[in-house]
């Protein structure tokens, strides 16, 4: 298993002995996990049924900016403020 | 050795709801930052989404009349990845279940038609926006255009050139026009491109290696991108180096692609079903209701301008460019013009208003009856064309019927037969040199009077009663 | 006068005028004043807000309107619930201080039927764990051993009313996270079926598996409970619309005589604590004694249910966890420079271990040519589960298992082992992976330490469940004593 690449999915930054620890114990877990792969099973096959809704277009006024921005890290009373992307994307 | 480039489009539309995919929140364009946001569409813990109906409608609306294959059951699926302008870090879209599978877009270039193949088209939710900031090292984040309906439209790799590319663009804005599924306003990104470019020698079966060109928010952009990508990629190879499987910007100043992104393997998208929102069965009831309801598309609308009214294929052609032309045209033949002067009047003096204005139909002054109107003035003798005109630019500055802008402008032409032969008479009496011309055999004598019956009457007069009555009264 | 123990007879008082809601509170801010230093079973208490709250019921009562049928009734929030304006942290340091614009449906619910939230309770981060361990805000107590877990992840809900601080507390079951710490702490557990419950407003863990549930010391309260967070959300497109049942009526109607119990051949053998077999069977031929019929059915899933639980449950929880990026409301790491090291880092200082593990876990599940052989093989294996049941309960009406294979263990016993941890959930994840519901009743005592034997039923089966958990209640040999920490002391009074 290529943790660093799993890590890097992840956006998670790990020490080295995270990395070292985490790649121990999943290689562990997945290993007991293998006996899975013998049941025979349905691809695509669903455990229940759920009965779907769906909403009228109506507008909903949306709550004052201020109530989602005030707990944001960073903001300037109009966006939530980021530092900036440097990986080009 | 001859090249031939193989295109693809991928465009998004934005479905014309009142509100976004999974939340109540307005769609409007252009509103203040962070104002049409909710818990739901900022991506807060423990919110959920539910599936607007519209959206859903609007979509099936557009497979049905594109002819795609519509499933008994479609679903969600999660697209995961990371980034400041994607609140719940995946987007909502659809992976192997789309609302509509395959179908199909007939384009016309140089005169021949091909029908282009749709892959799928699927609904999706939009992100919101990153803007960089001058001077300081920060972006930043407006979340109003996140969750917001998309209708993702893949096309398949059928294009040839940048002008079929153009053309089925073009295509596809007009019939979702048609269906007023969306409004197709590519400045406000209602409307955004992609395009899958790549180039094989001619007779070659299989694909080359292909690019994808982003950013394309013009028509303009994507053919001047797309030509300049095919003509990059050739000299590439025939430089003898190979095309690496990346994402490329269109820069409009430079006129360049330039790299953005090198695909390495393939992104790891994580796709799964959405557990959050059950699968949604399409019900034949549903399907065939929307399937009644569809307008007439195009192509559709100009067989029967044809056969009913006898217009030219190119009257046609302009006339169904855009939908609201057409029902504009409908109406002034409702209003009892004919179909030829209806079409004239609209592809001369209302396009041309049109193009000097700002483009847009529902912002013209000069309602389609009153043009019928003023269409029947004429046909009855009352104004002549050219006065007409004078009426016509009246009546679109002022927002005047046409009888008014006529009378305010003392437009009427005098057709009253007595009041004419007076006047006639009066000129024949005056003139008997030009008339001893004309019955000499001179015939453009009876040109110089007719000018000047019209010089008396201000060029009021009805000029084929008048030179009814010259004729008339010459040959006496 | 004594405050009652069942939110039942408690509602009862404060309706008709015979106790007031203030003075009820008291009594739970008191006892929480003395339990909490050594139980922390709450991550806040909202005393003043809890107070405003009573007052207004209080006042309802004045003015002879009826509150509802949870008048003056505390109750606590397992801290992954929303609530408007109050810290919602799901024991996450990344979620420390945050506080939600919105309300979760349930929490709407309980308000509107005169419920008096008193605050929120600890669990394990993010729901993640089956101990409480794994709080970024240090470990709950199970009141009946200081040094043992509660349980988990709903510990903190679990011990809140195992000591008696409050008669109803809600959590959340993912994988058994209401019913193991039940058990583990000698309450009842219910975990509704899958759609039951509206999951808006409920922090999302594996999102086709998490269902809320209420956790009580009677099965009634848990009737009552249910019955008011129950049934259709608009904001929830996977709740179901169907009305509830009058569980109540099935309470009282009651008659183990017409009841079939099934139970799996291997539930009681290998990997069963001796202990906890021995209190589920005595459990279970008191019921056989009292005119339930029991049958022993093969349900071969046990090998099974722990990779499918896991790589569903960690796979939806990575795509679910992806939020947390420092973004728009949480901890953000400063890192000033680059955006993508700014999340990194933001996640890797803002979870914990076991979070972490998950998400690793489910990352690699869902990832290119590995999801193939482990989500989806999981998802399908979960029809295949379903199938069993389904035959299964062609013969029976509930299932019977012990909860939690081991009564209380103790802290830092099983933290170093996840897969060991895992394991215990054995009999717990097949009813979520399955969308059944669920219950924890206690059966007995393990060593002094409390057991619990779980009922399984078909999907919207409540009813059912509900009168067989009531039947098992009634035969227990004697009313168990309260914990040695609770609001009353250690006392053989029976519970009301
Ligand atoms: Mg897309
Ligand atoms: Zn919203």
């Amino acid at each position: 298993m290529d943790i660093d690449r799993i890590a890097e999915l992840a956006r998670l930054d790990l020490s080295p002995d995270e990395r070292a620890r985490y790649g121990r114990e999943l290689e562990g877990i997945l290993a007991h996990f293998e006996r899975l792969q013998s049941l025979e099973t349905v691809d695509g096959a669903s455990a229940f049924h759920l009965e779907a809704i769906e909403r009228d277009d109506e507008p909903v006024d949306s709550p004052p900016r201020d109530e989602l921005l005030r707990g944001a890290p960073s903001h300037d009373g109009e966006h939530y403020e980021v530092p900036r992307v440097i990986a080009s994307e | 050795m001859s090249w031939e480039s193989v295109i693809g489009l991928e465009v998004h539309v934005q479905l014309e709801t009142k509100t976004k995919l999974f939340c109540g929140c307005r769609t409007s364009f252009g509103e203040s930052p962070n104002s049409q946001t909710c818990p739901v569409c900022s991506g807060h813990p423990g919110v959920l989404p539910v599936l607007n109906r519209q959206a859903v409608d609007l979509a099936l609306r557009f497979g049905l009349a594109l002819g795609c294959e519509i499933p008994e059951v479609t679903k969600f699926d999660r697209k995961n990845y990371f980034y400041p302008d994607l609140p719940k870090g995946y987007q909502i879209s659809q992976y192997d279940q789309p609302i509509n599978g395959r179908g199909g877009l007939d384009i016309t270039v140089d005169g021949q038609t091909r029908r282009i193949g749709i892959t799928r088209a699927h609904l999706e939710e939009d992100a919101g926006k990153l803007i960089h900031v001058e001077h300081r090292p920060v972006s930043h984040v407006d979340l109003n255009r996140a969750g917001t309906p998309l209708l993702e439209i893949v096309s398949e790799p059928d294009l040839r050139t940048p002008d079929e590319a153009l053309a089925y663009l073009k295509a596809l804005r007009q019939i979702v026009l048609y269906l007023e599924v969306s409004d197709g306003n590519m400045e406000e990104g209602s409307l955004r491109c992609d395009a899958n470019v790549s180039v094989r020698k001619q007779g070659q079966e299989t694909l080359g290696t292909k690019t994808e060109i982003k950013n394309l928010n013009s028509f303009k952009h994507v053919h001047k991108a797309i030509e300049y990508e095919i003509a990059r990629q050739i000299r590439e190879l025939e430089g003898g180096g190979r095309i690496r499987q990346e994402t490329r910007l269109w820069n409009d100043v430079t006129g360049e692609t330039r790299v953005m992104r090198v695909k390495e393997g393939a992104d790891d998208y994580r796709y799964f079903p959405e557990p959050d929102l059950p699968e949604i069965r399409i019900t034949d009831e549903r399907r065939e209701a929307i399937r009644k309801q569809l307008p007439e598309l195009p192509a559709q609308v100009r067989q029967r301008l044809i056969a009913e009214h006898g217009l030219s294929e190119y009257d046609v052609e302009v006339l169904t460019d855009e939908r609201d032309l057409v029902l504009y045209f409908e109406d002034v033949v409702a209003g009892g013009a004919s179909a030829k002067d209806a079409a004239n009047w609209i592809l001369n003096d209302i396009r041309r208003l049109l193009n000097e204005g700002d483009d847009r139909l529902t912002s013209l002054r000069i309602e389609a009856k009153a043009l019928a109107e003023l269409i029947a003035l004429v046909q009855a003798g009352r104004v002549s064309t050219q006065a007409a005109r004078k009426a016509f630019d009246r009546m679109a500055a002022s927002g005047d019927d046409a009888e008014s802008a006529v009378k305010a402008l003392g437009l009427e032409q005098i057709s009253d037969r007595g009041e004419l032969e007076e006047k006639v008479r009066a000129v024949i009496a005056s003139k008997p040199d030009i008339v001893e011309q004309y019955r000499g055999g001179k015939t453009k004598a009876l040109d110089a009077l007719m000018g000047l019956v019209m010089r008396e009457t201000k060029g009021k007069a009805n000029p084929g009663l008048v030179r009814q009555i010259l004729g008339e009264l010459l040959s006496e | 006068m004594i405050t009652p123990e069942t939110a039942t007879e408690l509602s009862r008082r404060v309706r008709n005028g015979e106790q007031s809601a203030t003075e009820v509170l008291e009594t739970t801010l008191s006892a929480i004043e003395k339990l909490e230093p050594s139980l922390h079973a709450f991550l806040t208490v909202e005393a003043e807000l809890a107070r405003r709250t009573a007052s207004e019921v209080d006042a309802a009562i004045g003015r002879g309107e009826d509150p509802g049928p949870l008048a003056g009734v505390p109750v606590a929030l397992k801290d992954n619930i929303c609530t408007k304006g109050l810290p919602t942290t799901c024991g996450s340091r990344i979620l420390d201080g945050y506080r939600p614009p919105h309300d979760a449906t349930v929490t709407t619910r309980l308000r509107q039927a005169g419920a008096v939230l008193v605050g929120k309770t600890n669990l394990d981060e993010f729901a993640m764990g089956s101990s409480t361990e794994n709080s970024a805000f240090g470990p709950t107590s199970n009141p009946w051993d200081l040094d043992r877990v509660p349980g988990g992840s709903s510990g903190g809900s679990a011990a809140a009313v195992s000591g008696g601080l409050v008669t109803i507390a809600l959590g959340s079951d993912t994988g058994g996270s209401i019913r193991q710490p039940a058990s583990l702490c000698g309450i009842v557990g219910l975990k509704p079926t899958y759609g039951r419950v509206s999951r808006f407003g409920l922090v999302a863990f594996g999102s086709s598996l998490d269902q809320i549930g209420p956790l009580t010391n009677t099965v009634a309260d848990a009737a009552l409970a249910l019955s008011i967070i129950e049934g259709a959300d608009p904001k929830d497109a996977t709740c179901d619309t169907r009305p509830g049942d009058d569980y109540a009526a099935a309470i009282a109607a009651r008659d183990p005589g017409r009841l079939t119990i099934g139970v799996p051949k291997d539930s009681l053998a290998e990997g069963v604590d001796p202990g906890v077999a021995a209190a589920v069977k005595a459990s279970l031929e008191a019921l056989e004694k009292s005119g339930a019929k029991l049958v022993e059915i093969d349900l071969p899933i046990r090998d099974i249910v722990i990779p499918t639980y896991y790589l569903v449950a960690t796979g939806e929880a990575s795509s679910n966890l992806a939020r947390y990026d420092g973004v728009r409301y949480g901890e953000r790491a400063e890192v000033e420079d680059d955006l993508q090291k700014m999340m990194c880092a933001s996640r890797g200082r803002g979870f914990g271990a076991e979070v972490k593990r998950r998400i690793l876990l489910g990352t690699y599940a869902l990832s290119a040519g590995y999801a193939d052989a482990y989500y989806r093989k999981a998802s399908a294996a979960r029809a295949w589960l379903a199938q069993h049941f389904a035959k299964a309960f062609e013969s029976v009406d509930v299932i019977a298992t012990p909860t939690s294979p081991t009564p209380a263990f103790r802290r830092g016993e099983k933290v170093q082992d996840p897969l060991q941890m895992y394991m215990c959930d054995v009999f717990s994840v097949p009813a979520n992976l399955v969308g059944l519901p669920g219950i924890s009743v206690p059966c007995g005592f393990d060593d002094g330490l409390p057991v619990g034997l779980q009922l399984v039923a078909p999907r919207f089966r409540e009813a059912t469940l509900l009168e067989a958990a009531a039947c098992a209640e009634d035969v227990r040999a004697e009313p168990p004593p309260w914990p040695p920490h609770h609001r009353l002391g250690s006392s053989s009074e029976g519970r009301a």
